[in-house]
């Protein structure tokens, strides 16, 4: 008799074990990406191979959702909200601030990768701390303040008879956060003490008359700011430059591919792999607040050969040596 | 299938018993604590092989580990030792700065460079965030990265943290002369490595630095935290560089955890890989568990076995217990069946034997019980017949004794009164002689005749018993010659003799004509002796019978007018029997007979002379020279008894009380030789017990004593029988009182109590018929 019944348990449970692993075999976790555009693709590429470094292929075992305000006749609200109404397992937020704020209103309890440029998460209330971000945020950030002498300094390798050199920013404060702010007047203060003669732009018709004004003022050469507005604009920029014959250091590599003459900056394949890994950890089960925020370290200088021959340029052997890229 | 194995508790033993239990319990425990031991042993000793493969395993891994970071660090060394290969002042500001530039490029974990010059101040900075700094002069030559540097070729500076979240160390590289080059270091691809390692599924590698502190974590969120784990007991032990160091400890989130470290010698880092310990010994629980399972399973069967082999051996015990048990109660048929092959199957085997043998005693004795019960009845029956015999041959006398007192009543004249006197005393003698006869034929089958053995010259009772017949033959007119013989043989003296009597008499009173010759024959080392008579024979078919009781031959083949009892040839059958001589006849009806018995002869001794004629003196006249005192109140008593004691040839002092007595012994100044007392003295007022004790204070000496009584019955029978003294009846019957007496009168110097033949009967064989 108890024989039987044992037998009968271990049927009806092994039955009940199968049912539910099928119950289990779930639809496979959408990825969310909100942001105010596409990032270039190569970065795409770079995030996937950090994601697969986690075992999530794309189409296979993982989904991804873009959302990006490519017409800007919806607002990045409505798009956080989609993403939240869509159950995503994650969002990533690409390019700055507002992107991620929007997130962060939309929902609390779905993780939040952001990668951004230029704010400081802390200020921002994004999280508590690098280390410990605390909450559903984590992500990737560049406190790029102090690129901007390097960049000058490579920039006068390559032009060394360059004595006037105008830098290009962005002074809207629009939607940004008092250390935003506070880095903006950095950023402002350096470029005067390396004395810098700053034009400011906002829009594509400012860069328009950005670039009107300097020809007036004949700078030897050009530093653009690291905005997201001005890397939307960046064959406008480029294009401006060319015309005017103006040596441009950016801090973009998508502006050297553009045909822009040099650009350092942040390795952004690399970060977006980081991106790409942290996405896979979340999806593995690691909690955001335990993923500290990552400060990008690895930097590219890019120079494209072409536009230094169309400006009449020789490449001191040096930046050919220490030179990540080289656009021909 | 007999009884035994019906019972219950042989064919199976139960739990009850307790040979089965102790068995079962034996077997149990041995084949159980083996078990046990074994398993115990195994399972303990693959724990350490198994502890023990894991600890090397993750030492490899850490070894790795290490290897690969200090590989890293090397790496790095190498490449800023590029930098200062040349002197400081042979080498050009620009090729410097192109030197610093390129090590940037080179190597991606350097975020920073500074060169300083041999004096300690530093004279470019190259970065990747900020602009190059040519010639800051900032002085550095205090600094432990430029003393070091300088000093040992190396130093590694202390891990820290760049904005808090960027793991970074300065490694700084010099040569005399060439200045030292100082580089920060991003951690981060060590971290990359480390995170690799992989350590089981959920085990993890780590690296500390000199001061316990976190370098490297799977979990970077550990290190940006900057965890300090030198607590940890794994940490101290590693770092105290203990030889022995546990391999289990607790890791930083307080999992037990299996621990092994390498150092990474260059930088005083440790490299620790760390497995939990459930994964670790996950394998050998399952292992244990279903070593467990085995072991139960043996168990069980050692258990089962046990039981088994117990009933097995207890079996034929309690058969055996069993069987004894009721062959033990008498059931002497049982038999035990074990069939074992072994030592208890013979031991039931000897116990059936045992059995067996027991019964065939049994039965033996019951048919030897049977036998004699059979003989005794026979015996029984002889006595019977023996008895009614011997109380025919005795009224015969009586009858005439009857016959002749009633003759004296009638007055009859002198001479008849003599010849009636002489005929009584006649029947009197026979009478005697039937009674001494029987008695001594009661003694020989009662076997209370016991023969003294010793060796004699023989020819001394052959002159004897030739004076004793020669009167009787003579008055016969038969020829008696008895031959003369040196010859000494080993025998009783007195029963020879007195089967020599017997035969001789035998002989002269069956022969009417011729004569009775007795001879010596020489046979080996024995002597035949003979008695040959020429009287009326005894023929063959009679020959057997002639030896039994009461039997006589007469001439005419039957026993009519025969003289004598017919107990003689029968004493002398006993005698030579019990003497064991062999007895022989040979006879011729109308011829003669001849019997023989053989002697064994013995070698001549120093003569102890034929015994002292006390003893013979005293069988021939017991009465001659003896006094004896009668005590009776009634004068005609006294006088009878006197004169029958003076008749007989005693001394007699008779008296009416023990005063008289007493006075006439002294008179006579000798002590009695025997007291007869009457028991009750009335006209003294003297009981005879009395009486014979004052005779006997008075002369000191036990002498021998008889009372006579009138009493029949009642209670002064009983105190005269209780006075213990032998005690007469009145009417006392004078051959009673002569044999009574005889018998109190002992020899003065008699051997010790023989059960002799009647001393009346030695003396006084059966005579030949008056003349």
């Amino acid at each position: 008799m108890k024989r039987r019944d044992f037998i009968l348990l271990l049927a009806g449970s092994v039955s009940l074990g199968t049912a539910a692993a099928q119950a289990q075999d779930p639809a496979p976790p959408v990825i969310g990406f909100l942001g105010p555009q596409s990032p270039v693709p190569g970065l795409l590429a770079s995030f996937h191979r950090g994601l697969n470094e986690f075992g999530f292929f794309d189409g296979r075992n993982v989904a991804i959702e873009y959302q990006w305000v490519l017409s800007q006749n919806r607002g990045l609200p409505d798009l956080a909200a989609e993403l939240v109404r869509h159950r995503v397992a994650l969002i990533v937020c690409t390019d700055g601030l507002r992107a991620a704020k929007v997130a962060r209103e939309a929902t609390a309890t779905i993780p939040i990768i952001f990668v951004g440029v230029g704010f400081d998460p802390v200020d921002n209330g994004f999280v508590t701390s690098f280390n410990r971000p605390g909450g559903n945020i984590t992500g990737l950030s560049l406190l790029n303040a102090g690129l901007l002498s390097k960049r000058l300094d490579l920039l006068q390798q390559l032009v060394p008879r360059a004595a006037k050199i105008t830098y290009l920013m962005n002074d809207d404060s629009v939607g940004l956060g008092p250390s935003e702010i506070k880095q903006q007047e950095a950023e402002r203060q350096i470029a005067a003490k390396l004395g810098l003669v700053i034009q400011y732009a906002r829009n594509a018709s400012d860069i328009d008359s950005a670039f009107a004004e300097m020809t007036r003022q004949r700078p030897d050469a050009l530093l653009v700011g690291s905005d997201p507005v001005f890397s939307r604009q960046r064959v406008q920029i480029v294009a401006l430059a060319e015309r005017y014959k103006l040596p441009a250091s950016y801090s973009r590599r998508e502006f050297a591919d553009a045909g822009g003459l040099m650009s350092y900056g942040p390795n952004r394949s690399e970060s977006w792999r980081q991106v790409g890994r942290y996405a896979g950890r979340i999806l593995k089960g690691a909690r955001p607040e335990d993923l500290p925020v990552r400060l990008d370290d690895k930097y590219e200088l890019v120079i494209n050969g072409r536009t230094a021959t169309a400006l009449g340029l020789t490449l001191p052997p040096l930046l050919h040596a220490i030179a990540d890229d080289m656009i021909e | 299938m007999d009884a035994s194995t019906k019972r219950e508790g042989v064919a199976l033993p139960t739990l009850r018993s307790r040979l089965f239990r102790r068995y079962a319990t034996l077997f149990l425990l041995a084949v159980g604590m083996a078990l046990l031991a074994s398993g115990l042993v195994e399972v303990w000793s693959s724990y350490r092989d198994h502890t023990a493969w894991l600890v090397r395993i993750q030492r490899a891994q850490a070894e790795a580990a290490a290897d690969k970071i200090g590989q890293f660090i090397e790496e790095i060394e190498g490449q800023l030792h590029w930098t200062t290969q040349y002197y400081w002042s042979e080498q050009p500001p620009a090729e410097r700065q192109a030197d610093a530039l390129r090590a940037l490029r080179l190597v991606p974990a350097i975020m920073e460079l500074a060169r300083l010059d041999p004096a300690g101040h530093e004279q470019l900075h190259v970065s990747r965030v900020t602009a190059t700094a040519v010639g800051s002069d900032i002085d550095f030559s205090r600094e432990p990265k430029f003393v070091q540097a300088m000093s040992n070729g190396v130093y590694y500076g202390p891990v820290y943290f760049h904005e808090t979240t960027e793991p970074y160390m300065t490694l700084a590289v010099g040569r005399r002369g060439a200045g030292v080059t100082v580089a920060e270091i991003s951690l981060k691809y060590i971290w990359d490595a480390v995170s690799a390692i992989k350590v089981g599924e959920r085990g993890a590698a780590f690296v500390i630095d000199a001061d316990g502190k976190l370098v490297a974590h799977p979990d970077l969120s550990l290190v940006l935290r900057n965890t300090d784990l030198s607590g940890l007991t794994q940490v101290q032990a590693a770092r105290a560089l203990l030889e022995d160091a546990p391999y289990t400890a607790q890791d930083i989130s307080g999992r037990r955890v299996l621990t092994a470290n390498a150092a990474i010698r260059r930088l005083g880092w440790l490299v620790f890989a760390e497995l939990p310990i459930d994964e670790a010994y996950a394998p050998l629980y399952a292992s244990l568990t279903t070593r467990l399972a085995l072991l139960l399973g043996g168990l069980g069967v050692a258990v089962a076995l046990s039981l088994w082999l117990a009933r097995n051996m207890v079996r034929p015990i309690r058969a055996l217990q069993a069987g004894a048990a009721h062959i033990g109660a008498g059931g002497l048929d049982h038999r035990i069946h074990i069939a074992t092959g072994d030592e208890l199957e013979a031991l039931g085997k000897q116990f059936n034997s045992m059995a067996a043998r027991l019964q065939d005693y049994y039965a033996t004795l019951e048919a030897k019980v049977a036998e004699r019960t059979h003989d005794l009845e026979l015996a029984n029956l002889a006595k019977t017949r023996f008895l009614a015999a011997a109380s025919h041959d005795l009224r015969q006398p009586l009858h005439a004794l009857g016959l002749l007192v009633a003759q004296l009543d009638g007055n009859p004249s002198r001479t008849e009164r003599l010849r009636i006197v002489d005929q009584v005393g006649a029947a009197i003698r026979g009478m005697n002689e039937l009674f001494s006869a029987l008695l001594d034929i009661s003694k020989l089958d009662a076997g209370a005749v016991k023969p003294e053995l010793t060796a004699f010259p023989v020819d001394a009772l052959l002159r004897k018993i030739e004076s004793m017949f020669a009167p009787v033959a003579r008055a016969k007119s038969l020829r008696l010659r008895i031959a003369a013989t040196t010859a000494w043989v080993r025998s009783d003296r007195v029963l020879l003799e007195r089967i020599l009597l017997n035969l001789v008499s035998n002989a002269v009173r069956y022969t009417q004509a011729g004569g009775v010759v007795v001879g010596c024959r020489r046979r080996g080392n024995a002597l035949r002796l003979e008695v040959w008579d020429s009287g009326i024979g005894i023929p063959d078919n009679k020959q057997q019978d002639i030896f039994s009781e009461f039997y006589q031959v007469t001439a005419d083949g039957t026993g009519a007018g025969a003289q004598g009892l017919g107990l003689g040839l029968a004493i002398v059958d006993r005698l030579c029997r019990l003497l064991d001589h062999p007895l022989a006849l040979a006879s011729t009806p109308g011829k003669g007979s001849r019997f023989s018995i053989t002697v064994p002869t013995a070698p001549p001794e120093a003569e102890p002379l034929f015994p002292a004629p006390h003893p013979l003196q005293a069988v021939l006249q017991p009465f001659s020279g003896r006094l004896i005192v009668v005590i009776d109140d009634d004068p005609l008593v006294l006088d009878g008894v006197g004169g029958l004691l003076r008749g007989w040839g005693a001394a007699v002092s008779a008296s009416m009380s023990s005063a008289e007595a007493l006075d006439r012994l002294r008179e006579l100044h000798r002590p009695p030789d025997l007291i007869i007392c009457d028991y009750h003295l009335t006209q003294y007022g003297e009981t005879g017990t009395v009486v014979i004790e004052r005779l006997r204070k008075s002369f000191k000496a036990a002498i021998p004593a008889l009372l006579i009584t009138g009493d029949v019955s009642g209670k002064r029978k009983e105190e005269a029988e209780a006075s213990g003294y032998e005690i007469l009846q009145k009417p006392v019957l004078p051959l009673t009182l002569r044999l009574t007496i005889i018998e109190r009168l002992k020899p003065r110097d008699a051997p010790p109590a023989r059960a002799a033949l009647t001393p009346w009967a030695a003396a006084n064989p059966s005579p030949a018929p008056q003349p």
